[in-house]
């Protein structure tokens, strides 16, 4: 799954993601926010143990989780059309879907943000 | 730290005899309403006598952003003559200043307040010129008339609270979710938006993290048109959304980069040079579109039925510095 940047401002970037399928577990040092554009994705959480979360806790974005996720399994949510969920800081979290969806994400650019802005920008 | 704005000297009339309604001055700015018009008069930077008419629906839903949004990013244009520019800590007020004509012929004036002081005069003629019969927040189908003589006031549509979430909607502790219960009943544009929530399946102890909500039934609540709202929040990320019907009161000129994401439905944009007027492009909106406004335009949209736009600003108090000393550019990203 490509995280896009399709917006960006500094440091924060909206990026937009077909989730098909089960997505690998990601995490990030700060807040993030999934809104559903099109479809229904499930969202699970578990709680990271420190050992696997981001080191550093100002950088910016998502990274993949190392290996399995460890730690205390907190739920799991399930989003449709029109619906935003938080990805809290320092866990991780897995995008599961059954049918191609259209995920919209606020967060930072990082390591996985994919830039193609000649591909997808309209100028004059 | 502010000054409570009703120890503010304000300077204004006694009631007009026939209209009823007070006249206001700002430094060298005098500003009074009949029952059509708002006339704002100021004396030119050449010494001549110079006056401006707004039709005074128009005028008040633009004093009522500016008032609501603590005078907001940059430039708020009432239109081509009249608007503010925020520096923060102090607002400008001008006439003419960002009108290319008009500067060129040196009838232009811009002076600068303490925010206090320009709010509490603002506040206080959006309260005594906008009559019960009217709400500037609302579209133009929703409210009455702005016209006519002084006719009581509206105290509740032009003191609403900003909605600003500090981490996430529906949150504990946070901004709450609109419901009926709460006056937010679904406007008549959005009868068809789904009302269900999220599934949610917190583990104990997790009910407060494990967090989604319907961001479209949000807005399809909202009761006022052209008024962004914070709904998340990534350090300075935040995404503002609105819903918009009729033409944005203001034209809105930026002192940074700002994205609007057209969620539903559309809006068309004109977008011209901040400083000058001068048209820059026109920009068609449909749900699905993105689009950059550089921190060097202005814009104003029209919206022919209510649409869901989501603005995405970045709240920075460091982004305005930046840009003007270059270290930032003034287009979101080159390639």
């Amino acid at each position: 799954m490509k995280k896009v940047v399709f917006g960006q401002n500094q440091i924060y970037v909206l990026e937009t993601l077909r989730a098909e399928g089960d997505s690998p577990w990601y995490t990030c040092a700060h807040d993030e926010f999934a809104l559903s554009m099109d479809g229904d994705v499930e969202i699970h959480l578990i709680q990271l143990d420190v050992s696997q979360t981001v080191k550093d806790e100002n950088k910016n974005g998502a990274v993949l989780v190392q290996g399995q996720p460890h730690g205390a399994k907190m739920g799991w949510m399930k989003i449709k059309r029109g619906h935003q969920a938080l990805l809290p800081k320092n866990t991780a979290y897995q995008f599961k879907s059954a049918q191609p969806a259209v995920l919209i994400l606020q967060t930072c650019k990082g390591d996985l943000s994919v830039e193609k802005w000649a591909d997808i920008c309209q100028t004059a | 730290m502010n000054a409570p704005s009703d120890i503010i000297k304000v300077l204004a009339s006694t009631p007009d005899a026939t209209m009823g309604y007070r006249a206001y001055t700002l430094g060298s700015f005098n500003f009074r309403r009949d029952e059509y018009f708002a006339h704002i008069t100021w004396t030119t930077r050449d010494g001549r006598p110079l006056s401006h008419t707004l039709d005074i629906g128009n005028f008040l839903r633009a004093l009522m952003r500016d008032v609501a949004w603590g005078f907001f990013y940059g430039w708020v244009n009432f239109d081509n003559v009249i608007g503010t520019v925020n520096h923060y800590q102090s607002v400008d007020l001008y006439a003419g200043s960002y009108n290319g004509t008009m500067k060129a012929a040196g009838v232009d004036l811009l002076e600068n307040f303490p925010t206090d002081q320009i709010r509490a005069t603002f506040e206080q003629m959006l309260d005594d010129w906008t009559n019960e019969t009217f709400d500037p927040f609302s579209a133009p189908q929703e409210t009455g008339t702005a016209y006519g003589r002084k006719n009581g006031n509206n105290n509740a549509k032009i003191t609403r609270a900003r909605e600003l979430a500090t981490r996430c909607v529906g949150l504990k502790g946070d901004l709450d979710l609109r419901t009926d219960a709460r006056g937010a009943p679904v406007n008549r544009a959005f009868a068809d938006v789904p009302q269900d929530m999220p599934e949610l399946h917190p583990e104990p102890g997790f009910e407060n993290e494990v967090h989604a909500f319907n961001l479209f039934a949000f807005l399809s609540r909202s009761q006022v048109t052209w008024n962004p709202s914070f709904t998340s929040v990534v350090k300075y990320s935040f995404m503002c959304p609105t819903t918009e019907e009729h033409i944005l009161p203001i034209i809105h000129g930026n002192d940074r980069v700002e994205w609007f994401f057209q969620m539903c439905d559309e809006i068309h944009w004109d977008c011209a040079d901040k400083n000058t007027g001068k048209p820059l492009a026109r920009v068609i909106m449909k749900a699905g579109d993105m689009a950059a406004m550089p921190a060097y335009c202005r814009h104003q949209g029209y919206s022919p039925k209510r649409s869901m736009l989501l603005v995405w600003e970045n709240g920075s108090p460091t982004l305005v510095h930046e840009i003007l000393k270059g270290e930032t550019p003034e287009v979101p990203v080159q390639f």
